[in-house]
């Protein structure tokens, strides 16, 4: 009996522990401030922490379909009744659940609050400048120290004195375009993005608001040229840009660029010069389609449903995001556009800048290919032999090894 | 260098000519955010 009464007294003095685990009991704990935050979820918020906020984004006073058309409305959560409090029209209105009515303007203008536009703000001050300032020194550096330690990569054999056409004028007009096009948008891209932390500084506000006004004309007037130059050059190359095994060996050997004397085999284009036209294809893919998501502001919107489609994938709850968010306000369309163009540009840029070291003064002879479009045959044989083959094999280019000689 | 030079001038070409071309297609921010109950540009009439 003594030892029932003892069991009895262990279970009766557990139950709380258990009830602690119970999924109700959070439910319990907001049930004892009235349904509303608790002191944990302000820690929580104030640790930067995400919070469960359903009790909150719940409790508007109208049924939460998620839809903001099955709201009953602003007036009717203020009819005479008193149907809904402050608190629930101010919750409805934050959480884009109210059934706003304007007089003029799209599905945007119905969105009275957006509190995404902070987080937005603060992540455009802070990692976005600060890590893409970063890549961009960081790419300079090593360029720098790569010119260094290595030199101008000169053609090593005796130069023929012949040359042989690189690329045709279309060609060098194609790539000049977007080329000439991209290098206005990065900068006056980055004056947009740094206006306010180094320009302003340097020349104060008034010569700034001048340099951003022009700044944000031209970068979306010029975007038109090298959306058009990157669909030409697509076109152009893409068939001499499909990888093969020739690039393994390239690649194998580092593209012969840290060693003096090494020459691996390359068609038209080497696996370096295939990863620099993937990588502008891709990113200035990328870029021009949130950058026309910019220009025709709310007009197409496209991240929800990208990550409609990412969550049907399965990728993001694969890698531990969960699943994306699939409703999104207007606003938080256009704010994700204005980071991925960044951040895609940051990229871009930091591969371009080597892009362009590469192609003037890290390697002689280079130039020539997108300036006069004619290279020296020996620069060809050494950095594209297979190519320079194909050409004398066509009759395009001089080929010594079957050329008469007088006596012949 | 031919093509080089005539590619930047194009891009300028472009830029100039993009915001009337745009204007003629009938993008025009506010005249697409304006509805019967707003005017918008008309302050001075």
């Amino acid at each position: 009996m003594r030892a029932l009464l003892s069991m009895a007294l262990c279970l009766l003095l557990a139950l709380p522990a258990m009830a602690q685990d119970t999924p109700d009991a959070a439910a319990n704990d907001r049930a004892a401030t009235g349904g509303a935050q608790t002191l944990e979820d302000i820690l929580a918020r104030q640790r930067g922490e995400k919070i469960e906020d359903t009790f909150r984004r719940e409790a508007t006073g109208t049924p939460d379909t998620g839809n903001p058309d099955d709201s009953v409305g602003v007036a009717g959560q203020l009819g005479t009744l008193g149907g809904a409090s402050d608190s629930e029209v101010w919750r409805a209105l934050r959480y884009g659940l109210s059934d706003v009515t304007v007089s003029s303007g799209g599905p945007e203008a119905r969105v009275l609050i957006q509190d995404a536009g902070m987080p937005w703000l603060e992540f455009r001050k802070g990692p976005l400048s600060t890590y893409g300032a970063g890549l961009l020194g960081i790419t300079v550096a090593l360029l720098a120290l790569f010119f260094l330690i290595r030199g101008r990569i000169r053609i090593d054999g005796e130069k023929t004195g012949r040359t042989v056409t690189r690329f045709q004028t279309v060609e060098r007009f194609g790539h000049w375009l977007m080329a000439g096009s991209f290098v206005v948008l990065a900068i006056t891209g980055l004056v947009v993005l740094f206006g306010r932390t180094v320009v302003i500084p340097l020349l104060g506000h008034e010569a700034f608001s001048t340099v951003a006004v022009a700044s944000k004309w031209v970068h979306n007037n010029i975007s038109w040229a090298f959306m058009l130059g990157l669909v030409m050059v697509f076109f152009m190359w893409v068939a001499h840009n499909i990888p093969n095994r020739t690039d393994l060996k390239w690649l194998a050997v580092g593209g012969g660029m840290f060693k003096k004397g090494v020459h691996p085999p390359a068609k038209k284009f080497n696996a370096g010069q295939k990863m620099i036209f993937w990588a502008t294809i891709v990113f200035g893919a990328s870029i021009s389609a949130s950058g026309l998501s910019l220009l025709f502001p709310f007009d197409l919107p496209m991240f929800a449903k990208t990550f409609a489609a990412l969550n049907d994938t399965g990728l993001p709850q694969l890698v531990g995001y969960g699943a994306l968010p699939e409703v999104l306000a207007p606003h938080e369309e256009m704010q994700l556009a204005t980071l991925w163009h960044s951040i895609m540009a940051f990229v871009l840029t930091a591969i371009i800048i080597a892009h362009i070291y590469i192609g003037s003064v890290g390697m002689e002879g280079a130039f020539d290919a997108m300036g006069s479009g004619e290279v020296e045959e020996q620069w060809a044989r050494e950095h594209h032999g297979l190519w320079l083959e194909e050409l004398q094999d066509k009759g395009l280019a001089a080929d010594p090894g079957k050329a008469g000689t007088p006596a012949e | 260098m031919k093509a080089m030079i005539a590619a930047f001038v194009v891009c300028g070409l472009i830029a100039a000519v993009a915001p009337g071309a745009l204007h003629q297609l009938g993008y025009a921010t506010d005249a697409k955010r304006a509805g019967d109950a707003v005017r918008l540009g008309d302050a001075t009439r």
